[in-house]
């Protein structure tokens, strides 16, 4: 059996890193022939989960690296994030209120909130001392060449 | 990432372009908080151009949105694609705005 398509890129935990992962999912997705319009859920989600690292990683002594994984298994896109940051399990992390007004409204927990409503699968391990976090949602493939026409 | 503003009818409109995440949205949050600083009490924002929002983009119009009211302004968001919708829905966030469809709605709404 073929290998399933992946591609990684190693980042630091910084503004720059999330720039270069989500540059990458998009050649990721270009190469994949995936169709634009479907694979937004996905780049939120990244953002989501990268932002978290970053934020909880500032906290430690030294700069956190970011090893990110995209594969096209199926007819999913799955993210495989790993870091070696200090242990941090967002799935742990209080869902948000959505439903009250305005003046009591914190931003706090909307992240993950979205991240396990746009994707299909989420699931979390400590792996060693990383912290290995694995998101997929189905797309639909982006209409090939050679494909006739609906 | 690009945003137009435009002044239509006593209200500021601001437009931004591309992806509304944590790459981008500190330009827009400083572009919001330069124009409610330069006194402006009547907002829509347009996101017709905006591909996207993760919760970064939302915490911004939180902020926004609480200053206006207690300000008593007003705050009109349109052209909310599907998926900036459907972001705005798995929030909770579709109770706390004034959503019109057009740009000419959301001006008239807010000049109200």
């Amino acid at each position: 059996m073929a290998a399933e398509p992946r591609l990684t890129a190693r980042v630091e935990a910084s503004p720059e890193g999330l720039r270069e992962a989500a540059a990458t999912l998009d050649r990721f997705e270009a190469a994949q022939g995936v169709d634009p319009e479907s694979a937004w859920p996905v780049h939120v989600a990244l953002d989501e989960v990268l932002s978290n690292v970053v934020r909880h990683g500032a906290a430690g002594p030294r700069a956190v690296l970011i090893e990110v994984t995209f594969a096209a298994i199926g007819d999913h896109l799955e993210v495989v994030v790993e870091d070696d940051g200090p242990a941090l399990n967002p799935l742990t992390l209080p869902a948000p209120d959505t439903a009250a007004p305005l003046e009591a409204r914190q931003p706090g927990g909307l992240g993950v909130h979205l991240v396990r409503n746009l994707m299909d699968r989420v699931s979390y391990t400590r792996d060693g001392d990383r912290n290995r976090l694995v998101f997929a949602r189905r797309l639909r493939p982006a209409r090939r060449p050679d494909a006739p026409k609906e | 990432m690009d945003i137009v503003q435009v002044a239509a009818d006593g209200a500021l409109v601001v437009a931004p372009a591309g992806r509304l995440d944590s790459t981008t949205s500190e330009t827009f949050e400083h572009a919001l908080a330069t124009a409610l600083d330069g006194g402006t009490r009547r907002l829509v924002i347009d996101f017709s151009g905006v591909s996207y929002i993760s919760s970064v983009g939302l915490r911004v119009l939180l902020v926004v949105a609480k200053r206006l009211k207690s300000d008593r302004g007003a705050l009109v968001l349109c052209g909310l694609g599907d998926a900036v919708r459907q972001v705005f829905d798995l929030a909770g966030f579709l109770p706390l705005f004034a959503v019109e469809p057009t740009r000419d709605q959301a001006v008239k709404r807010a000049a109200a």
